[in-house]
């Protein structure tokens, strides 16, 4: 057992006995080490103004990935390189090539946010040499500017390598030598992080995970934190004890198994994308407009399917695909599928000393039909409507012999619209078979009803994605992915 | 042998007015070394929290603190009873004008805290102090609250309504100014022999402000000296302490000292006082230690300001020649459930002065009432008033145009005023002087490939986009007259420092002020820098709004520069040992008539520093401190055109061209420039298309977070067109007319113009901001049911 956080801050080595083990990245950055550069804008997730890289040895790879420090937890930075604001500051006083970027194109005005974009940019810039338009929103889709229209900030990010060598960066000129400094940071000892009898306790093996949950079975489990971090700077909710997985390397395994994907529950949204993205093009842009890119970074598979919410974006493309979950309790593994995990709202089948270990994702067939649309008042960094995800196969005969509709925002649970399956089953795929199918959501579903959508509106318009499905699967001329198409000739583009 | 350059050298040519030098501000700045104040720590600080109001409207019955004061690390609690008891002054607003009849406005009664009714859900009741921010926070939630609900009034037409529900006893119908401009009866016989009339019911939705630095502040008191200090994000010092410590705190100036920093964005919130400020005063007095208080983004959305929040019944009478005859305005301006110091402005004045924009109008007549309701209060949010008269008359061109079946950019070319008629007196008694509106304008048609239009239409269509073309022009009357400091101090090490009233707030004074001293003193741009968030500091500032910075800080700046080559010409005559009267003052040097002996001004300035003794008749220092009178209001104005793709499938508007060209007056940076345009333009852009404030009919905020209020985002904004067609002013010395508010007001018309000439392919004629998807979606389906 190991009492101790480590991780490399800027080009030191950080050790940190007792703290409070629910104390966040960003609490500490300001408070305790007194880094002011990184700044709080909201505290939830949204605004970007607190983000930070972190590098973490990833399949024996150095990788820096953007996230919001503000809910992040500080004990599970535990082997890590924290690179802040303050850590691109040059020996010879001069800026680095992104802050001269952003200077030149004045894309900072009153600064607050400066810090977080800067960072944002940087660790695109560490990913990528010359980003293109879209990558570059996509990576700024988690950062709020209030002041220069954001123009000026694209502007920059397109630029970067003008003023400078993306292999000439300190990070990456010393890859080597960072990975090797984590690397010694890396133990497999458990981390235990405790004040006043509250503890945090992060097991680096998936063994020691499976003890201690067992032992432990009330303690909160924690991934990404993109959920559970709120509860704590939000809700003002002690979630200790904590159980966190984010040091167990191999729950974030993706594998591809032939016939199927493999994804360790701690894999990243960003590694789940690339996955999933092989499957379909739909489900590529469904983790596109996951969260912004912090959120993707940090969020996982696991976390996004454990939280039960009802809105979440993957359950119902995972369970349209046939996902099926891996529970691993000490020793013992139950198979289950994906649906049967939600029992009701917020209540899933996860018996105490139980974690979500893997997910088990079937490649569908070839002639398989899929449509996967997340339904939000915003492109990018929304929560759901409504999310539909389908697949359906058709018969010799041409007739449908499998149907599995899955909804989110539907129900108080991710849900399949059993009725409509059903009646689907034995039918043409035709607009008769799916008017019948849409008579039968009233009766699988009873629709959310809240401030972000009408019951009356999520009815609709799960019944209108049914419409788009067969649109799409029968007539190849209609477009009917109406933001992707807007989006693709933005006129920005023309501009260069 | 090469020289090396001398970094003090002075090139006019690179850091002069005109040039597009990048800020001094943003070594600092993309570094994150920025100082905001939640930033500073002070040894010992503690930490409050606020208690607010979790109803719209009720009475207060009691408050417990007992459980709060009871947790481990609270130092303290008060409720708004004790504040008042404590003699705190109240929150007044500083406007003047009267009501129709004459009579002096009300004036609602605001203490620091609420102590008998609560009114808004966030309405601040109570504050609990301890030693740290986690624990204030949990004693917070700890205070018990017991408060009699009251119904609401909400809306502002139901408010003043017969048997509404009252904010204050003494206000029967929730009215706080019945305002009235204009000649009702002249107006209304120009109505009766128009050949058309264009009406249209506006409004101007609500915002929230969000600007990304949440509020703070730090307070400290030296009991020894009696004296406050407290650390704030503001607009201006000055103003500032005079009303913290003129009304609030009821002591001296001088026994009050308000620093700012870094400032994280304003845009007319962080104008004056808030009620956690004087909270943070109180406890740092009472405990004697430093008293941090920092807002948090969830309760920001109500306890911030909010801004614009009006609704208007427009009219607009025209001849049979398309001539405008009269323009009428009636309707409300939600003032929310307090007054702020300047909240009844924007829907008042700064209607009058900014309806009347570019256009010949030869009658108009303004009535608005300022409303009470049950919800945040609202206060200035960029342009206040100003964008919302610009879009009232371009909306009603767009309605004139389409009623009277002519072009509207036609009726544009023959209402405007032209060059030969300046300076013309506006209904508003205004007098413009300078502009040349439709050249302007014609400039902006060409650089938007106008002409290519219907192409794109036709294009857009194809792939079933409705596409709109949008005009936006506009004319906005800046703040008035206000007296400024300009001072200028010569500091030991060689550097130059301006010291002035206006605050930066992201617009780069540094740069711009340092680029006029340096042209006009031959002082090294680099060496100068700026002092602004010190009131021990100055000596007068009217701080920054309505776009004044460059107006009133620029030309206190050149007058302070005046001062120092008028003092500096009889200092160097005695360090020259020659009459004044033989000295001149060139590229930086004072230098003898006629000869090549010279003395620089910074090298002046030391020998005076060091001078055992100075003649009698001579300055004593070339440093100036010095407080200049307002220059007059200005009229920047300009043209903006968008263009709008509409997803007919789903409602989405996307801005897809925008082209802007305007006149500021004299361009002193042409970088900083274009960010205040951009900026504004997408702030504007967010009011016209996303943002959009929703309560319940409890008056609960349903939209309080960045995920259901939006904001733009980085993918939301357009390419700009900039163009500039400066046309400077003679009312002040630099010719500049402001900048920061323009963007809004270009854009709001302009972004509203094009949605409905999109939407008007399907026969809609009008739709209010937000422009949100649902609501385009919701016209573009009736329209097709009614045509069905
Ligand atoms: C700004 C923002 C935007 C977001 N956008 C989206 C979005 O677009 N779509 C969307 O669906 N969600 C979104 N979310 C929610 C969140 O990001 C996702 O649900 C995410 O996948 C959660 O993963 P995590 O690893 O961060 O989970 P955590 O927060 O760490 O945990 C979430 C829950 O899962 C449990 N848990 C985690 N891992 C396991 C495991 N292996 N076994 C058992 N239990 C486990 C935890 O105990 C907790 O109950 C957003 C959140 C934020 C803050
Ligand atoms: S502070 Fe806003 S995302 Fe972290
Ligand atoms: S520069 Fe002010 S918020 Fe971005």
């Amino acid at each position: 057992m190991r009492r101790t956080i480590r991780f490399l801050l800027g080009e030191e080595t950080r050790e940190i006995e007792s703290s409070d083990p629910t104390a966040t990245l960003l609490d500490w950055l300001r408070a305790d080490a007194r880094l002011t550069g990184t700044k709080e804008g909201c505290a939830e997730g949204d605004c970007g103004a607190c983000t930070v890289a972190i590098g973490r040895l990833s399949g024996g790879r150095l990788r820096y990935e953007a996230i919001n420090s503000c809910i992040r937890l500080l004990a599970t930075i535990d082997g890590c390189h924290v690179v802040t604001i303050e850590h691109l500051k040059r020996s010879d006083g001069s800026l680095h090539p992104v802050q001269q970027a952003m200077a030149a194109h004045h894309g900072s005005q009153c600064g607050f946010c400066t810090p977080g974009i800067v960072m944002s940019l940087y660790a695109l810039w560490l990913n990528e040499e010359r980003p293109d338009e879209t990558r570059i929103e996509d990576a700024l889709a988690g950062n709020l500017c209030r002041c220069t229209g954001y123009q000026p900030i694209i502007a920059a990010a397109r630029g970067i390598s003008d003023f400078g060598r993306r292999r000439e960066d300190p990070l990456i000129a010393n890859a080597d030598a960072i990975a090797a400094r984590l690397k010694t940071l890396r133990d497999e000892e458990t981390l235990l992080v405790e004040q006043e009898e509250r503890r945090l306790i992060a097991p680096a093996t998936v063994n020691a995970l499976a003890d201690a949950v067992v032992k432990e079975p009330r303690a909160t489990m924690l991934a990404g934190g993109t959920d559970v971090g709120l509860w704590v700077t939000k809700e003002m909710r002690d979630i200790a004890p904590v159980i966190y997985l984010g040091r167990v390397e191999a729950l974030k395994r993706v594998e591809d198994r032939g016939d199927a994907l493999i994804f360790g529950a701690g894999a990243n949204h960003i590694d789940v994308r690339k996955a999933l993205a092989t499957i379909h093009p739909q489900l590529d842009e469904l983790m596109r407009r996951f969260g912004g890119e912090q959120i993707r970074n940090a969020g996982t598979i696991g976390g996004n399917i454990a939280n039960g919410s009802p809105i979440g974006d993957l359950p119902p493309a995972l369970i349209a695909l046939g996902a099926t979950i891996m529970l691993r309790r000490g020793a013992g593994r139950r198979v289950i599928p994906l649906e049967q995990f939600f029992i009701a709202y917020r209540k899933q089948d996860r018996r105490a000393g139980e974690f979500i270990e893997t997910i088990t994702v079937p490649k569908p067939p070839p002639d398989a039909l899929i449509h996967v649309s997340k339904v939000s008042k915003r492109f990018d960094e929304d929560i759901s409507s409504v999310c539909g995800a389908f697949l359906l196969r058709r018969g010799p005969d041409g007739l449908v012999a499998e149907a599995r509709l899955a909804f989110g925002g539907m129900a108080a649970t991710p849900k399949r619209a059993a009725n409509a399956e059903t009646i689907l089953k034995g039918k043409p795929w035709s607009e008769e078979s799916v008017a019948l199918a849409i008579g039968c959501l009233a009766v699988d579903f009873k629709p959310l009803d809240d401030m972000r959508a009408s019951a009356r509106y999520r009815a609709t318009v799960a019944g209108n994605l049914l419409r788009r499905f067969l649109m799409e699967t029968t007539d190849a001329a209609i477009a009917t992915r109406v933001a992707g198409l807007m989006r693709a000739d933005a006129p920005r583009a023309a501009h260069g | 042998m090469s020289a090396r350059p001398d970094p003090y050298q002075f090139d006019a040519e690179k850091f002069g007015v005109g040039q597009p030098i990048p800020r001094k501000e943003d070594p600092v700045l993309v570094r994150g070394e920025g100082r905001y104040t939640d930033d500073l720590h002070a040894e010992a600080q503690i930490y409050i929290a606020m208690v607010r109001s979790p109803i719209a409207h009720g009475r207060i019955r009691s408050i417990d603190l007992e459980a709060a004061l009871a947790i481990e690390g609270v130092l303290g609690a008060w409720t708004g009873a004790d504040l008042k008891d404590a003699g705190y002054g109240r929150f007044v607003s500083k406007i003047t004008f009267p009501n129709r009849d004459g009579s002096p406005y009300r004036q609602p009664e605001r203490y620091p805290l609420a102590h008998d009714r609560v009114r808004y859900v966030g309405d601040p009741v109570a504050f609990v102090a301890a030693v740290s921010a986690n624990v204030a926070k949990e004693a917070a939630e700890a205070v018990a609250l017991d408060i009699e609900s009251l119904p609401p009034a909400l809306e502002m037409a139901d408010a003043v309504a017969p048997g509404a529900a009252r904010l204050y006893d003494d206000i029967p119908d929730n009215v706080t100014l019945d305002y009235h401009h204009g000649d009702a009866e002249a107006t209304a016989a120009a109505f009766a022999k128009a050949r058309h009339v264009a009406r249209l019911t506006l409004e101007d939705s609500r915002v929230v402000i969000n600007p990304m630095e949440l509020r703070a502040c730090l307070a400290q008191y030296d009991a020894g000296r009696d004296h406050w200090t407290l650390h704030v994000p503001t607009q201006g010092v000055f103003g500032y302490r005079a009303q913290l410590a003129g009304d609030i705190l009821k002591v001296p100036p001088e026994k009050v000292t308000i620093l700012t920093g870094h400032v994280g964005g304003s845009f007319g919130m962080r104008g004056s006082v808030f009620p956690e400020h004087v909270c943070a005063l109180h406890a740092a007095r009472l405990l004697g230690l430093p008293v941090k208080w920092t807002e948090e983004r969830t309760p920001s959305f109500v306890s911030d300001t909010h801004g614009r929040a009006q609704r208007y019944d427009a009219e607009l009478a025209l001849d049979e020649a398309g001539r405008f005859l009269a323009l009428r305005v009636t309707g409300f301006g939600d003032m929310g459930a307090y007054l702020t110091t300047v909240g009844m402005m924007p829907s008042t004045r700064n209607i009058v002065v900014n309806v009347c924009s570019m256009y010949r109008l030869p009658q108009l007549e303004v009535s608005m009432r300022c409303v009470l309701t049950n919800k945040t209060p609202v206060g200035a949010y960029r342009g206040a008033g100003r964008p919302e008269g610009n879009y009232i008359m371009e909306r009603l061109i767009e309605e004139a145009a389409r009623i009277a079946g002519v072009d509207s950019i036609e009726l544009r070319r023959i209402n405007q005023i032209r060059p030969q008629e300046l300076p013309y007196k506006a209904q508003s008694g205004i007098v413009y002087d300078t502009g040349d509106f439709t050249a302007l304008m014609e400039q902006a048609l060409e650089a938007a490939d106008h002409q290519g239009f219907a192409q794109r239409r036709a294009e857009s269509g194809a792939r079933g986009f409705l596409r709109g073309f949008g005009v936006g022009c506009f004319l906005e009357a800046t703040a008035g007259a206000t007296t400024e400091m300009g001072g200028v101090r010569f500091e030991e090490d060689g550097r130059v420092t301006i010291i002035t009233g206006t605050l930066d707030y992201g617009q780069g004074h540094a740069t711009s002020l340092a680029q006029i001293l340096s042209q006009r003193l031959g002082v090294p741009f680099e060496a100068i820098g700026l002092l602004q968030g010190d009131s021990d500091q100055l000596i007068a500032g009217g701080g920054t709004g309505g776009s004044r910075s460059m107006i009133a800080s620029g030309s206190a700046v050149v007058a302070a520069s005046d001062k120092v080559i008028e003092n500096g010409k009889k200092l160097a005559g005695w360090a020259l040992e020659v009459s004044e009267n033989d000295i001149q003052f060139r590229n930086g040097a004072f230098s003898i008539v006629g000869t090549d002996r010279s003395v620089g001004v910074i090298e002046l300035a030391k020998r005076v520093r060091e001078a055992k003794s100075l003649p009698d008749d001579a300055p004593k220092t070339l440093d100036v401190k010095l407080i200049n009178e307002g220059p007059a209001m200005t009229f920047p104005n300009g043209c903006h055109l968008c263009e709008v793709e509409i997803d007919e499938a789903t409602g989405a508007t996307q801005v897809v061209k925008y082209t802007m060209v305007n006149d500021v007056g004299t361009v002193i940076n042409p970088l900083l420039l274009a960010g205040q345009l951009h900026g504004g333009v997408v702030q504007g852009i967010g009011q016209a298309l996303m943002e959009r404030v929703v309560y319940d009919e409890d008056g609960q905020l349903l939209t309080g977070s960045f995920t259901d209020y939006c904001m733009p985002r980085a993918d939301d904004t357009p390419f700009f067109e900039v163009e500039h067609r400066p046309q400077p002013t003679s009312s002040n010395p630099l010719g500049v007319k402001g900048v920061g508010e323009a963007g809004c007001a270009g854009s709001i018309t302009s972004v509203m113009n094009a949605v409905v000439d999109a939407l008007s392919q399907v026969g809609v004629t009008h739709i209010d901001m937000p422009a949100t998807p649902a609501k385009v979606w919701r016209l573009l389906h009736d329209a097709k049911r009614k045509a069905a």
